[in-house]
């Protein structure tokens, strides 16, 4: 069949049948100029998503949301309709349906990877046996009594928010699980919670928020003999008591200043104080014998006896001994008393001399510290307990030990936040109970995701927590619960009335049908350095249908693959494990890739035929040395303009090749 | 022949550059140093550590002019003051303000920056978020702290001498302890290290010991006696290193050519001249100029291969693994296609684009060192297979090439309508462009696929719209959407011309954009910074000249985007 005889059949078809009309509309080149062209702009746009989002939010929008897969469904069918548009084919053609054909079957092969493989990732430690991967999947995992349900769900695509909760109904009327929060930054907080027992000790929790330091620190207070003093790093002492501590009572440190003699040990000279707060401290100068050095010893009224060489005091400040302070102001090694001042005569030690200052603090720990002081107010009736009335929720605060030395006194409302005067910290009561118990509970930590809604936003500067979903279960006779903070990977119970639901979120799960232990882990370096040249994990694999245990050495660029054997390999039955991530300060620990891809050989089949077709097409084309004028329209205008082309070109002398009317007829003829 | 004259040009500049008062520090130049996880000459060592802390590949000192190996020489065996010079350099203009530097001063002495406490907090800062997050995005004031830490440190290195390490480990441990130098077994040490050992350990070190303090007074004293102290320092450790796994002088010798011929900064020079000679030759096609363009191109060319040559056997792998590789192999590619195409067509226009965009883009190369990098370093794990290297890469960078000579070659055309009366003139360059565009088509569209390939058998996933190769991706799906925009009669040769300048834009994102601009994906081997304002305004430019060329041609008498009448139904003409 002659070219001319071919289009002679395909036009003819094309205007008798609206069967093959349909066919050219579909492998109309307009159609794939569109296809190129908004494929294209999509890749580009979902680069810049990526860069400025994430790479699962630009999966979400672009690559992998339907519209996008729909889109190449309609390429997919493009394609078949243009190769069907040249039937019968012929030889000229062989390049344009490789290539074409190639790209259906590359896409066919990822249409099967995707529906039927699947792609995780796997941790092992040395001598933990693994028989399960994460999933690159996020879902949402419920269990009521007797069904469990799993909803695909990945919080950072759709980010749930109290405006846009999302919801997920479960099975069978069992009501439906809400969640309308997400924070990035999860925190367990102690809490307290109302003690059913009324023996229980009266307890409040309280928010400390620094906006400077973006901290926060939940504090929970009861009580009683354990927990009612929390001790803020250092900082300050917070303390839940019965009653506000009087201000009065803020005792001063009592100071002592003695002169010790070592030539008549008992009879100190008091220079200062001693009246009101005596030490009880019996000290003593004592001269060794044979090297004649100056010791200071001081007994306690326990009859304790500590020894200082006094040279390891004498000008290095007050040092610590129990609740005093020790300090040797001066030493005279021979003393005597001149204008009513003490001097030494020498430094032999002929009437050696100490002035000590004893700094007694005060008997109860932390008053030098600032404290924070919280008293639940009393209440009259009982009725206002249950009622929740307002001295219900009232807490007396005092706050001493600032700056300004007077203390601060005041009456706070659950909510309300009052500033400490301790840099820029605040203090919140987030709740007060009569009859307390604590409990943790998971909470977005630092100031700036309070809004867990706007979480992107925040700065990661704070980032410590973990991920996790605010939510509640509604049950299905419209009892809502509570709302609560579930953090990524942990099972959690929701209840609503009666009815109790198990949660948990996260990476899906999915089983092996063998296990894989990690035998040895290598990190082998670059001369020299600390830089890792390659990663080699020898693995164990065990069970599956191959009877006996396999052991591969997966390195950089070197996967292994089980079970073993060609044709698994060939069909895509095996599972296929790359070295993917490392943990340098454990390499007992290595993370392996896991893939398993039915599709791969369409994929690698269609990938060689497009590269194949192009090279047909481009070089190995038979093309036509004659042509007509209707086959090439440029030529009609070329020639209608009544200028030989040829002579635009300077170099004829190399033939045909050159003369642009002959390139735009090569081109027509490739296909 | 052209090449020799430039060579000796280059030599005789060369010899005048050294400076008066400096000891001669030629001797020192060969000698095998461990740096940066291979082992190197020193003269190398020298370029890439000034290059690190300086940024260039000279040091102006009190108004002499220091080589990078008399640098890094006088910083060894004179380290005395070095903290006072101004060496370090602080790149960013509003760090230097935010941590209270001068803000017009490029070069800090190390004892200024330590001095500032704004500028060890800002370095502390980063390393706690780093810390916290590995992978944390830092700010370009972050990203310069974070460069000024390691500057600071390699600083401390070189003055303590412990940056030196030439003396290889066995040798080390003869006797002494092997522990002293941080207890990695692979790594060799420097002389200062050893000073203690002397007597503990053999007498090869107490040679070397010697030896080197020999020349260090040498170089103190009398600027005659260093290079023979030197050469004897030299001659020492390499007897002393004969059982260990020593470089070979040879072996030396290449790198130590490689690095002082610059094959690659010769070649654009030699590929300016074919340029200036086939182009001020156009009017009389079949003369000896024409032919004296070929030979400049095949000289160029060949020096390049060389320049490939020795890479490839300094460091054991394909020569195209890092962003300054790439953008030299791009001019390698581009003379390569262009004198294969040449042969057959004969038209000139091949040599001419060719000659421009590989002069430019070696030029690039030559002249920005501190975002081109063009150190040769150990590769990252990921990378070290060279067989998927030397496919993948190579086919994907060639593609590059033939994409930037189709570009080139677009651009004759688009001066050619600019400057001409009739768009007849740009004719001819629409087959060439043609041409270029169905090498780098093929080639990328085999390499987007080899890269699958590679990704599939050693990671994994085939194909998982990571940035780059989402990139390349867009890349050939514009090139294609071009290729058949024409055979649906859109447009034309001269259309084809303007797609060649327009589709380089998307190969300039997959190539340079994604790992500099984006910043992201697992490519991440190759991220850098810099050159973004260049790059864009390269953009801009393109953009700007299609627009005025489409505007001209629109307004010639015979309307340039020659659609065809026949437009209705294209396919007809297809079947």
């Amino acid at each position: 069949m002659t070219k001319a005889e071919h289009r002679k059949i395909v036009e003819t078809r094309r205007r008798n049948s609206n069967f093959w009309k349909i066919i050219h509309w579909l492998g109309s080149l307009h159609l794939a100029m569109i296809l190129l062209a908004t494929i294209a702009i999509a890749c580009a746009v979902a680069t810049v998503i990526e860069a400025e989002f994430s790479t699962r939010v630009a999966q979400a929008y672009v690559y992998k949301a339907p519209w996008f897969t729909l889109w190449l469904g309609v390429l997919m069918v493009n394609l078949f309709a243009v190769t069907l548009t040249r039937w019968p084919w012929q030889r000229r053609h062989a390049g344009f349906i490789i290539t074409h054909y190639g790209i259906i079957v590359l896409l066919i092969g990822a249409v099967v990877g995707q529906k039927l493989g699947f792609e995780g990732s796997v941790r092992l430690f040395k001598g933990q046996p693994a028989s399960q991967i994460v999933d690159r999947q996020k879902v949402l995992h419920a269990r009521t009594l007797d069904r469990a349900a799993i909803f695909p769900f990945d919080p950072e695509i759709t980010p749930p928010s109290e405006q846009r909760p999302c919801s997920f109904r479960l099975p069978e009327l069992e009501g439906r699980i809400v969640i309308d929060g997400h924070s990035k930054n999860l925190v367990s907080m102690p809490v307290v919670f109302a003690a059913p027992d009324s023996s229980a000790p009266p307890g409040i929790s309280l928010a400390l928020e620094s906006k400077r330091l973006k901290q926060k620190v939940t504090v929970a207070l009861l009580n009683d003999a354990n927990r009612h003093t929390f001790d803020f790093s250092g900082l300050a002492t917070i303390r839940l008591r019965d009653a506000l501590p009087p201000a009065e009572l803020q005792a001063q440190p009592a100071v002592e200043t003695l002169v010790v003699f070592a030539r008549s040990p008992e009879t100190p000279v008091v220079v200062h104080g001693g009246a009101n707060a005596p030490s009880g401290l019996d000290v003593r100068l004592v001269m060794d014998e044979t090297d004649k050095t100056p010791t200071l010893a001081i007994r306690k009224t326990d009859g304790v006896t500590t020894a200082f060489p006094l040279d390891r005091l004498l000008g290095k400040g007050p040092v610590r001994m129990n609740s005093t302070l020790v300090e040797v102001l001066e030493y005279w090694p021979a003393m005597e008393i001149i204008d009513g001042k003490p001097v030494s005569m020498s430094k032999e030690p002929s009437n050696p001399a100490a002035a000590v200052r004893l700094t007694t603090l005060p008997p109860r720990e932390g008053m030098l510290r600032p404290a924070l002081d919280f008293a639940l107010r009393t209440v009259t009736n009982q009725n206002e307990v249950a009622g929740g009335g307002p001295h219900a929720r009232q807490v007396d605060y005092q706050i001493t030990g600032l700056a300004g030395g007077q203390p601060l006194r005041g009456t706070v409302n659950i909510g309300q936040s009052i500033a400490t005067g301790w840099a820029d910290w605040t203090f919140t009561v987030t709740a007060v109970e009569r009859h307390a118990q604590v409990r943790s509970r998971w909470e977005p930590a630092g100031t700036e995701i309070a809004n867990p809604g706007s979480a992107g936003t925040a700065g990661n500067a704070a980032l410590t927590g973990i991920h996790g979903l605010r939510m509640r279960y509604v049950a299905g006779d419209g009892t809502e619960g509570e709302r609560l903070w579930v953090p990524g990977g942990e099972t959690v119970f929701l209840s609503a009335g009666n009815r109790v639901v198990r949660v948990a979120h996260g990476n899906a799960i999915r089983p092996l049908p063998f296990s894989l232990e990690l035998l040895n882990f290598e990190v082998p370096r670059d001369e020299g350095t600390e830089q890792p040249a390659d990663f080699r994990a020898t693995v164990r694999f065990t069970g599956g249908q191959t009877p006996h245990a396999y052991e591969a050495l997966i390195r950089m660029n070197h996967p292994g693959s089980y079970p073993p054997g060609l044709w698994g390999q060939v069909s895509g039955q095996t599972y296929k494990f790359s070295q993917a991530q490392w943990n340098p300060e454990n390499l007992n620990e290595t993370t392996l890739q896991v893939l398993h891809d039915p599709g791969w050989l369409l994929k690698w089949i269609g990938s060689l035929m497009i590269c194949a077709g192009i090279t047909i097409l481009f070089y190995f084309t038979p093309r036509s040395r004659k042509t007509t004028e209707a086959n090439v329209p440029h030529n009609a205008v070329a020639n209608a303009s009544g200028r030989p082309l040829a002579a635009a070109a300077p170099t004829t002398a190399r033939g045909t090749l050159l003369q642009p009317a002959e390139s735009k007829h090569e081109t027509s003829v490739l296909f | 022949m052209k090449p020799p004259f430039f060579f000796s040009l280059l030599l005789l500049c060369s010899a005048t550059a050294v400076t008066f008062a400096t000891p001669d520090v030629r001797p020192l130049e060969d000698l095998p140093i461990q740096h940066g996880g291979r082992k190197k000459p020193f003269l190398t060592f020298a370029k890439e550590t000034l290059l690190g802390i300086h940024g260039a590949t000279t040091f102006k000192d009190e108004g002499r002019k220091l080589s990078a190996a008399q640098t890094m020489a006088s910083l060894w065996f004179a380290p005395e003051g070095w903290e006072h010079k101004p060496l370090i350099r602080v790149t960013l203009k509003s760090f230097r303000q935010n941590v209270g530097l001068d803000r017009e001063r490029k070069y800090f002495s190390f004892q200024e920056l330590v001095g500032n406490p704004a500028v060890l907090a800002a370095t502390d800062a980063v390393r706690q978020k780093r810390r916290a997050d590995r992978d944390a995005k830092l700010s370009a004031d972050e990203r310069e702290a974070d460069e000024l830490a390691v500057r600071l440190a390699v600083f401390q290195t070189l003055r303590e001498g412990s940056a030196f390490t030439v003396v290889p480990r066995e040798i080390a441990q003869n006797g002494g302890d092997p522990k002293a130098s941080g207890g990695n077994p692979t790594l060799w040490a420097s002389v200062q290290s050893l000073k203690g050992e002397v007597g503990q350990s053999g007498p090869a070190v107490a040679a070397i010991v010697e030896a080197w303090e020999s020349a260090k007074k040498a170089w103190v004293s009398s600027a005659d006696a260093f290079p023979g102290a030197a050469k004897r320092f030299a001659a020492t450790l390499r007897q002393a290193s004969s059982g260990a796994d020593y470089p070979s002088a040879q072996v030396m010798a290449l790198e130590h050519l490689y690095t002082t011929m610059q094959p690659h900064r010769i070649a654009w020079m030699v590929y300016a001249a074919a340029a200036a000679v086939l182009i001020f030759t156009a009017k009389s096609p079949r003369s000896r100029a024409y032919a004296l363009g070929w030979g400049l191109m095949i000289a160029g060319f060949a020096l390049q291969a060389f320049g490939f040559y020795c890479r490839v056997a300094i460091a054991g792998r394909p020569p195209v693994t890092n962003m300054y590789e790439t953008v030299i192999w791009v001019g390698f590619g581009v003379v390569l296609f262009a004198i294969i195409l040449e042969a057959f067509h004969r038209n000139r226009y091949f040599l001419v684009a060719a000659a421009v965009a590989a002069m430019l883009s070696l030029f690039v190369a030559d002249t920005q060192p501190v975002i081109l990098d063009p150190t040769i370093n150990p590769l990252m794990p990921v990378l070290r297979d060279n067989f998927w290297l030397a496919t993948h890469v190579i086919t994907v960078v060639s593609s590059y090439a033939a994409f930037l000579l189709a570009l080139a070659l677009g651009h004759i055309a688009v001066f050619k309508v600019l400057f001409g009366r009739s768009t007849e003139a740009a004719k001819p360059l629409y087959q060439p462009v043609y041409r270029a565009i169905q090498i780098g088509v093929l080639l990328l569209a085999v390499g987007v696929v080899l890269g699958a390939f590679w990704a599939n058998y050693s990671w994994g996933r085939f194909w998982d719209w990571d940035p780059k190769e989402t990139w390349a991706l867009v890349a050939l799906l514009s090139y294609l959407f071009i290729l058949h925009g024409r055979i649906a009669g859109w447009w034309s040769g001269f259309g084809l011309s303007i797609g060649a300048i327009l589709g380089f834009q998307t190969v300039l994102m997959a190539w340079y954009g994604v790992n500099f601009i984006l910043g992201t994906g697992l490519h991440s081997y190759g991220f850098g910074s810099g050159g973004v304002s260049y790059a864009v305004g390269f953009v801009i430019f393109e953009v700007v000249l299609v627009g005025i060329a489409i505007l001209k041609a629109s307004r010639m008498k015979r309307p340039l985007i020659d659609a065809p009448p026949s437009r209705k139904k294209p396919e007809e003409v297809l079947v």
